[in-house]
């Protein structure tokens, strides 16, 4: 007998040796269900001004050394501006509350410390951490711009977020066409590169899903795996369901990218499809903003987590000449940071001198509806109720078409 | 004591062998691309007959002569003023395509661009606006002369962000169009090579001793 118990408590002792990971706990527990929308053909958005109660236009400091091509991420923490850009310039940027450029994280190269790309950024008190996928690596700087360290995580992963000085997640959005022997999507790993945690199994016929970012605002961190319309928090130890946005009619069905042989026909059949899907999410205190994709268009949806309350946007349609108006990519706290490209700025100049009068805007929206409404998109123009001050017309006035782009900051209003 | 020990040996050595059948069945789920002979096949047929239909489609082409660029100033140029001595080799890039398809390419040009000149070398994209081609000069260190237009009229843009190549004379026709393919290189120093030989040597002023693509 005691023979035997030895044997039983060596051969765990093997078994337990080979273990290197654990999963992530998936708790559905508690999450939101959030039904949106009805019909999105009759979809009514809300002015600008029904969702926001205020923005401030920050310019961003234009020199040689500054210079953006395009911003994929935009990071606000510490009263800091951080801005990724993946591809046109290859770098990460830092500015101050005002916009005055600090400096440029790390550069492209080769050996520690650099990269080729920087492809997602994640910031804390103490660090800052750049994403490389192909190296399969964070590189990490002091909040001076000093490189501190590498973490290998020998994953290639299309985005990666430090959620704090000792754990990292990598996304790495697996699909039927990728060659590789991941069984899950999402990996949490410790500084010296062990894995931690895996969640969100691959499944055989799924299709990778493109390129995107973990969403931070301040030191939360959530992901939804690409259309599955859940959103997870990641926390210490768990990964737990926060929001399920039902789509309802147009919900896409789990099978419907196994119908396609490959991610192109798939990809062409959904752009066709009557489905929607989740683009980007930010969880806020107060808010979930999300914006979806329905037959090529982005929608934006605000959701009150007290009310309830859901409403819908999107910046080209209810903010006609209301103020600058740009495309979400970022939040902090409870306000939501939208990037707006100058490079069209002159015509708004030409039009905004003075403050417009509620009767030029008028004229402008219905010149708008009218001027659309072959697209079906008559009476879906609506202005918002903000106006120009001066000091921001003369902001306006002072930006050049080849600026760098402009950041909102726009206060969520309580609803 | 004895047989305990075997059995003891023998439980590792199943175990061990488990672990390595898994590891093995693992490895064979992520093999690498079929490299075989039949898909090289497949490539090369779709590689010539693509060239053949883009080459048909897309030369002898008379470009706009009222086409205008934006150059990295923000000033408007005719097309026209840009080759009304010489033949210019236009390389076309758009700002949706592939970058390192294009970075690539570049760095092979710049090479190319010391036996014929940088100035008959101009780089034309579809850049939205002037800071982005700025900034991808800058990020590049392009040493040609840019523009921005949205569409040059060649039948190619309207189907492929592809970055592409053609000579363009004074009469504003294009000509020796090219696509090049990042894991193509050689193919890419053929075409500068022959473009060198039959219009370029005669005004080119420098020798390409040091260039052993450019050789005569």
């Amino acid at each position: 007998m005691k023979f035997h118990l030895t044997i039983l408590v060596y051969l765990l002792l093997i078994c337990s040796c080979t273990r290197t990971t654990t999963s992530y706990t998936e708790d559905i527990s508690k999450f939101t269900t959030i039904h949106a929308p009805q019909k999105i053909k009759d979809l009514q958005f809300v002015k600008y001004s029904d969702v926001f109660d205020s923005v401030k236009i920050i310019k961003l400091e234009s020199t040689k050394s500054s210079l953006i091509g395009r911003i994929d991420k935009v990071l606000y923490y510490d009263s800091k501006i951080f801005i990724l850009d993946q591809t046109e310039r290859k770098a990460v940027f830092e500015f101050d509350a005002n916009g005055k450029f600090i400096r440029q994280f790390g550069s492209v190269g080769n050996g520690p410390g650099k990269y080729n790309e920087p492809n997602d950024i994640s910031v804390n008190k103490k660090e800052l951490a750049i994403w490389v996928s192909d190296l399969e690596k964070f590189v990490i700087y002091d909040l001076d711009g000093r490189f501190l360290r590498e973490v290998k995580t020998a994953s290639f992963g299309k985005s990666g977020a430090m959620l704090d000085d000792n754990k990292f997640a990598v996304y790495l959005d697996i699909g039927a066409d990728v060659a590789s022997g991941e069984k899950f999507n999402l990996k949490v790993i410790n500084d010296q590169g062990e894995v931690t945690h895996v969640a969100f199994e691959k499944k055989d016929k799924d299709f990778s899903k493109g390129s995107f970012f973990f969403s931070q605002n301040e030191n939360q961190f959530i992901i939804s795996p690409g259309y599955s319309n859940n959103i997870y928090a990641l926390g210490n130890n768990a990964v737990t369901k926060k929001f399920a946005v039902d789509f309802g009619q147009y919900q896409m069905p789990a099978d419907f990218s196994q119908k396609f042989p490959t991610a192109i026909k798939f990809q062409q059949a959904l752009s066709r499809s009557n489905y929607a899907y989740l683009s980007k999410y930010w969880d806020t205190p107060g808010y979930l903003v999300f914006s979806f994709v329905y037959k090529g268009m982005l929608f934006d949806a605000y959701y009150s987590k007290r009310t309830k309350v859901l409403k819908f946007g999107n910046a080209w349609f209810n903010n006609v000449h209301g103020i600058l108006s740009g495309v979400n990519k970022g939040a902090y706290a409870d306000n939501i940071i939208a990037i707006y490209d100058p490079a069209h700025v002159d015509s708004y100049q030409k039009t905004y001198k003075s403050p417009p009068s509620k009767n030029q805007i008028d004229t402008l929206v219905s010149g708008a509806n009218r001027f659309f409404r072959t697209g079906g998109n008559e009476g879906k123009f609506v202005a918002s109720d903000f106006s120009y001050s001066k000091e921001e017309i003369d902001l306006l006035h002072s930006i050049k078409t080849s600026d760098n782009p402009v950041i909102l900051i726009q206060k969520l209003k309580k609803f | 004591m004895s047989k305990k020990l075997i059995y003891l040996v023998m439980a590792t050595l199943i175990i061990f062998n488990f672990l390595l059948l898994s590891k093995i069945s693992g490895a064979t789920d992520s093999k690498e691309h079929d490299n075989s002979d039949s898909i090289r096949l497949v490539l090369n047929k779709y590689y010539h007959s693509s060239t053949v239909e883009n080459a048909q489609l897309n030369n002898n082409i008379r470009l706009d002569p009222d086409l205008v660029l934006t150059d990295i100033d923000g000033k408007n140029v005719k097309l026209k003023s840009l080759v009304a001595s010489d033949l210019k080799l236009i390389v076309r890039s758009s700002e949706a395509g592939c970058s390192a398809c294009i970075e690539n390419e570049l760095k092979t040009i710049e090479k190319f661009a010391k036996v014929i000149i940088d100035t008959n070398i101009i780089v034309i994209t579809t850049h939205s606006n002037v800071r982005k081609l700025t900034v991808f000069k800058q990020t590049n260190n392009i040493p040609f002369k840019m523009y921005i237009c949205p569409d040059l009229g060649m039948p190619f843009e309207k189907k492929s962000e592809k970055p592409f190549l053609f000579l363009l004379d004074t009469n504003l026709n294009a000509q020796n169009f090219f696509i090049p393919e990042i894991t193509e290189a050689e193919i890419s120093q053929r075409y500068y090579t022959s473009i060198y030989k039959r219009y370029f040597k005669a005004s080119s002023q420098r020798l390409s001793a040091n260039i052993p693509y450019f050789k005569n």
